[in-house]
């Protein structure tokens, strides 16, 4: 909302710059965050009299000309047809902005130098007139600021009014927060009516169907207005609260909202021929607005009619059919209150957000209503030349009164932290016009007005006293280093994120990068990656890209490879732990937490490494293997299996402790491709809770060996179908708690050892916990091993 | 024919060699050249054998007295160069060093991170809340009533119901429904931090996102202070940005707190004298603030007649932005490698 400053200052005596009622206003939380000096676009610009015109040689249409700007006396060139010697006219001096941008400089014409312009009202930006320059009244002040001089020497205050404060939508609103502050009284205008015999009555009644959703209703008629422009006084009051001039009927209506906060509206009384006002439920249908707006209604918009026709959204806008017009001759003038859940619904009917409708939204204060409608029509008769007929017609349907809300003293020093007394207290809540019914040391009564709907219970009250007494005045207390022995839910939180955290640390000490999705995502490349898995859609999305939400990391992980790749990024080991989304997904949240971890490209290179490896399935499930190991979590499991985002042959379920919680594979070219992502792509994502669960006991001490240990390397062949890990398996266990590790420390394919065939080399390392392992020993076990595997796996001992 | 004309002629040209040697390898090379076993000097010494005893002896004093000299001078120049344990290395040290890459924490993490870290240390536990949310939990029992325009659409996602997905569910637009998911299940008196993801549906700019993160804390108990909250804050942010911020509370509305206030803090380049940063203001709106409303302790079943409490929320993007001079929010959830490890 914006309000002007002089008009501010009007109402309240005070000598604060605008900045400073800005300031203030803002700590005592009517903000206002923006002072636009409306003279600004002025400066450098003063009235000055044309004491000489001259024709220029050479120039027809130029003119020079004398100027008298106070100071001094300035050579102009002008091309006006009406200059004329003798004119008071606004001068942009040199350095003066003019609205389009120019700045005026020294200029040569025709061999004269030209010192400033004279300008038009459209120059200025004033008005669409470029007939000629504009001219002052003759007894102008000469070289006065040109703002002041046209009466726009004023600020524009804008406030960011929070929902709550119904009460501050108004210019008189404003002025009673600056009137606490300052502790001055406010300067209201006087309202008198000077009315004509007939009465208002005597041309309508007024019928409310719904009082619960009109309470009051008031319309006055004034007879025989003249419709035209609006004084300069008026209309430089509404530029600078941020309205535009219209006529003078409709300038009045809105002066007297931002005035009391009260809207008015202003009918032709022609269509009211019926003789009766009557506020309705709209039927479901069409309704064109002032803004020639053809709008739905149904019967959530509160319909004024004359019993026949629908003439205006009620508390939204007016109806274009009986809006005011230049053959306007008698007005029906209305000053009504409306519930404001019930204006809320409308305008969101009807697609419309006025002054009007945002005032009646938060609250306006019904017991306003007549005086705001018979200022208006004191203006009417004032400027518009009307004639007021006698008395409103006030159907009051359903009163509103001031409640009455208690404070107590102790409570309000309790939730502040003050020591403020009772008398502070009712010095703050009388200069916010609060009256005080009675009040003791520890109880104080108030009234609360109805242009305050917001003050309904203790705790609103102790807000009036923190916002007025000022926030920053509230002592600042050390009660927040209290600290509270832990619950149950406090140590089992900590438990976890203790170990979210090592999770977190222990992916970046394997050399992966944290990504962070938004979690939305788009259906598409969801359906693609997982088409059966169900998605959690919006009803409401912004676009196609952010229409569902995610239900895999796949989709996050992958959307930030290409965002890397696309940029010649190629070599990415990035990880996230977050939310995946759906029906189900997660039990009662429809939302689970998942470890996801993605590679792609090449190892680190380094001056001494040489050819880098590619990031692959052996390097993920390498981090995988090591994340369990560092966390102290169970190992993990791959078992291949078919998971529809990646690639046949090349996808495994991931399991800790013989449950399935996730899925490692290289994604599916084909899918990768929909990312933009042309080359190799591994990646796992697998559930946190479950996971983490697996949290191994507590390390239980084991004794250092004492024996040493002794070590057998066997290179054999094998065919290419043998899985490694089973042969390693085998061979702990034919060892029979003597075999500490195995190791596998080559294998390769190739030429030398044929096709079909891989060549594996395993390092077994023995030791027993008792005493020194004979070297016979030891080559009796190697050589159970060897036999096992020579039978079981097919093997073709190489060397050992 | 050796004559002190010789002798004088070697020191001059040693001291030469000496003048342009630039380095400790180039000293070494000098002072071997003339003063080692079979350097020049050595050689003259050498030679005084053919000499008579005359020559003998002036040419020797001489030549001995420029050697000590010239000793002298080459130490001067470079006591530790000349000295046999001189640090040569034998190495390219400036070769860049190896080292496997360690990963790095997104900047939102971090920033989590070391948010909560401060209210840990000050006795706030952690908790979390989930981001598919029942009305109830987001709006309903903050205090939101019915038809507040932040439920509307353009302020809140909401799911589309399908199989499986009741009617009703939304998007949480701030942390604060873990306030009440905390209230339900714990006992007071309580302190707890909470960061999360939140949605809004906003347009996407620079300053905007339909996602972002917030840290939720509040503290119930008896007798808990507005002065309290101040105090918290304080703390909070003086450990956080600097030991010298000052705060600026201003009175402001949110349903599920009264009185509410926005907290400014005094601008972290500047210290408010006025900079691009705070736009010639002097102040940084940071965050979000009140005593809890007595209808959310009814809420929970809490009686605010004996309990009372501050919560507060404040958003990480804000202030990451802020600590990081990010001016693009949006870069946050590209991803981008090259903005991502530069944090």
């Amino acid at each position: 909302m914006k309000v002007s400053y002089n008009w501010l200052r009007e109402l309240v005596e005070v000598d604060w710059s605008p900045e400073e009622m800005a300031h203030r206003l803002t700590l005592a939380g009517t903000a206002c965050e923006t002072v636009i000096d409306l003279g600004a676009r002025f400066s450098k610009m003063v009235t000055g009299k044309i004491e000489s015109v001259e024709s220029i040689k050479g120039a027809d249409k130029l003119k020079l000309t004398q100027v008298n700007v106070g100071s001094e006396v300035l050579e102009i060139v002008c091309g006006a047809p009406n200059v004329a010697a003798g004119q008071i006219v606004p001068v942009a001096t040199v350095g003066a902005v003019m609205p389009d941008g120019l700045t005026i400089g020294r200029m040569k014409k025709f061999g004269v130098e030209s010192c400033g312009m004279i300008a038009s009202a459209a120059e200025l930006g004033l008005s669409d007139d470029h007939s000629g320059i504009m001219v002052f009244p003759e007894r102008t002040e000469i070289g006065r600021p040109l703002a002041e001089a046209l009466g726009l020497d004023d600020y524009t205050l804008e406030f960011e009014l929070t929902p709550n404060r119904a009460d501050s939508m108004s210019a008189i609103g404003i002025a009673r927060d600056i009137a606490a502050l300052a502790g001055k009284p406010i300067r209201r205008p006087t309202v008198t009516v000077t009315e004509s015999a007939e009465k208002s009555s005597d041309y309508i009644t007024v019928e409310i169907d719904d009082p619960e959703f009109c309470p009051r209703y008031i319309g006055r008629v004034i007879k025989n207005v003249t419709i035209g422009e609006s004084p300069d006084w008026l209309k430089s009051r509404l530029l600078a609260c941020g309205q535009t001039p219209i006529n003078n009927v409709v300038d009045i209506t809105n002066y007297v909202m931002l005035e009391f906060g009260q809207p008015l509206h202003a009918f032709d009384l022609a269509h009211f021929d019926t003789g009766k006002v009557v506020v309705r439920r709209a039927e479901k249908g069409k309704f064109t607005t002032l803004d020639e707006q053809e709008r739905e209604v149904d019967e959530s918009v509160l319909m004024i009619t004359n019993g026949k026709e629908d003439l205006a959204a009620g508390g939204v806008m007016g109806g274009l059919k009986s809006s005011i017009t230049e053959t306007t001759n008698d007005v029906l003038l209305e000053g009504a209150n409306f519930d404001p859940s019930l204006i809320r619904k409308s305008r969101r009917v009807l697609n419309l957000n006025t002054d009007a409708s945002q005032r009646f939204e938060k609250g306006v204060d019904p017991n306003i209503t007549l005086q705001a409608t018979d200022r208006a029509t004191q203006l009417l008769v004032e400027i518009a030349g009307g004639e007021a007929l006698s008395g409103a017609v006030d159907n009051y349907a359903r009163r509103i009164d001031p409640i009455e809300v208690s404070l107590r003293v102790s409570r309000m020093n309790q939730i502040l932290g003050t020591d403020l007394s009772a008398e502070r207290a009712v010095e703050i809540f009388e200069a916010l016009e609060l009256a005080v019914i009675d009040s003791s040391a520890e109880l104080i009564k108030v009234s609360a007005p109805t242009f305050r709907p917001d003050l309904e219970r203790e705790i609103d009250l102790i807000e009036e006293i923190a916002r007025i007494h000022g926030l920053d005045n509230i002592p600042t207390t050390d009660g927040f280093l209290a600290i509270y022995a832990a619950d149950e839910t406090a140590v089992l939180n900590r438990e976890r994120s203790a170990l979210r955290d090592d999770l977190h640390r222990s992916l970046r000490a394997l050399g992966f990068d944290e990504i962070i999705g938004s979690g939305l995502a788009d259906e598409r490349l969801l359906s693609a990656l997982d088409p059966e898995l169900p998605q959690a859609r919006l009803e409401n999305p912004i676009s196609d890209e952010f229409a569902s939400m995610r239900n895999s990391l796949a989709y996050s992980l992958l959307a930030a490879a290409k965002t890397n790749v696309t940029h010649q990024v190629m070599d990415v080991r990035l990880f996230e732990i977050g939310n995946v989304y759906g029906a189900g997904i997660g039990g009662e949240f429809h939302e689970k937490s998942r470890v996801g971890a993605l590679v792609s490209g090449f190892e680190e290179r380094s001056w001494r490494s040489g050819k880098p490896a590619v990031q692959d399935f052996y390097l993920l499930k390498g981090a995988l293997e090591r994340l369990s190991s560092e966390v102290r979590l169970a190992d993990i499991v791959l078992t291949p299996e078919n998971h529809s985002c990646f690639s046949q042959g090349e996808s495994f379920t991931v399991s800790v402790n013989d449950r399935a919680i996730g899925r490692l594979g290289a994604i599916d070219p084909a899918i990768a491709k929909r990312f933009d992502i042309k080359q190799a792509v591994w990646m796992a994502e697998w559930d946190l809770e479950p996971y983490l669960a697996a949290k191994l006991p507590d390390t239980r001490f084991e004794p250092i060996p004492r024996y040493p240990s002794s070590s057998r390397d066997l290179a054999m062949l094998v065919s290419e179908e043998t899985l490694v890990g089973d042969m390693v398996r085998a061979i702990n266990e034919l060892g029979g708690g003597l075999v500490e590790d195995v190791e596998v420390f080559d294998l390769f394919r190739g030429k030398q050892v044929g096709s079909g065939q891989k060549s594996v080399a395993i390092s077994i390392r023995f030791r027993s916990s008792e005493k020194s392992l004979e070297s016979s020993e030891v080559d009796g076990l190697q050589e159970k091993i060897i036999d096992y595997l020579k039978r079981e796996f097919n093997a073709e001992i190489r060397d050992h | 024919m050796a004559d002190t004309s010789n002798v004088e002629q070697l020191y001059q040209e040693a001291l030469e060699a000496l003048d342009s040697a630039d380095s400790p390898k180039a000293i070494e090379a000098v002072k071997v050249k003339y003063l080692g076993r079979k350097g020049a000097f050595s050689q003259i010494l050498k030679g005084l054998k053919d000499l008579s005893i005359e020559e003998k002896k002036t040419v020797g004093a001489e030549a001995n007295r420029r050697k000590r000299e010239f000793e002298e001078k080459v130490e001067g120049k470079g006591a530790a160069a000349v000295t046999s344990d001189a640090v040569v290395s034998k190495l390219d040290y400036t070769l860049p060093g190896i080292a496997p890459r360690i990963g790095r924490s997104h900047v939102l993490t971090s920033t989590t991170e070391s948010i909560v870290a401060i209210f840990k240390r000050l006795g706030f536990d952690v908790e979390t809340g989930p981001e598919i949310e029942k009305d109830y939990y987001n709006f309903e029992a903050l205090n939101f009533p019915p038809d507040h325009p932040a439920r509307d659409m353009q302020d809140t996602f909401y799911l589309r119901e399908s199989d499986g997905l009741p009617a009703g569910l939304l998007l949480r637009t701030h942390t604060s429904n873990v306030q009440i998911r905390a209230f339900e299940r714990r006992t007071p008196p309580l302190k707890i931090i909470a960061p999360g993801r939140v949605f809004r549906h906003e347009a996407i700019s620079t300053r905007s996102y339909c996602v972002f993160h917030q840290i939720e804390g509040f503290q119930v108990a008896e007798r808990v202070t507005l002065g309290d909250l101040k105090g918290a804050l304080l703390a909070f942010c003086q450990e956080y940005f600097s030991l010298d911020v000052k705060l600026r509370f201003r009175p402001s509305f949110f349903p599920f707190t009264e009185p509410s206030a926005e907290v400014d803090m005094s601008c972290l380049l500047c210290s408010g004298t006025g900079c691009q940063l705070c736009k010639y203001d002097g102040w940084l709106e940071i965050l979000g603030c009140g005593m809890i409303d007595p209808n959310v302790m009814r809420a929970v079943g809490y009686d605010p007649e004996k309990l009372t409490g501050y919560a507060f929320g404040m958003g990480i993007e804000r202030v990451a932005m802020l600590k990081h001079r990010i001016t693009d929010i949006r870069m946050l959830y590209q991803n981008d490698l090259r903005f991502l490890r530069q944090f």
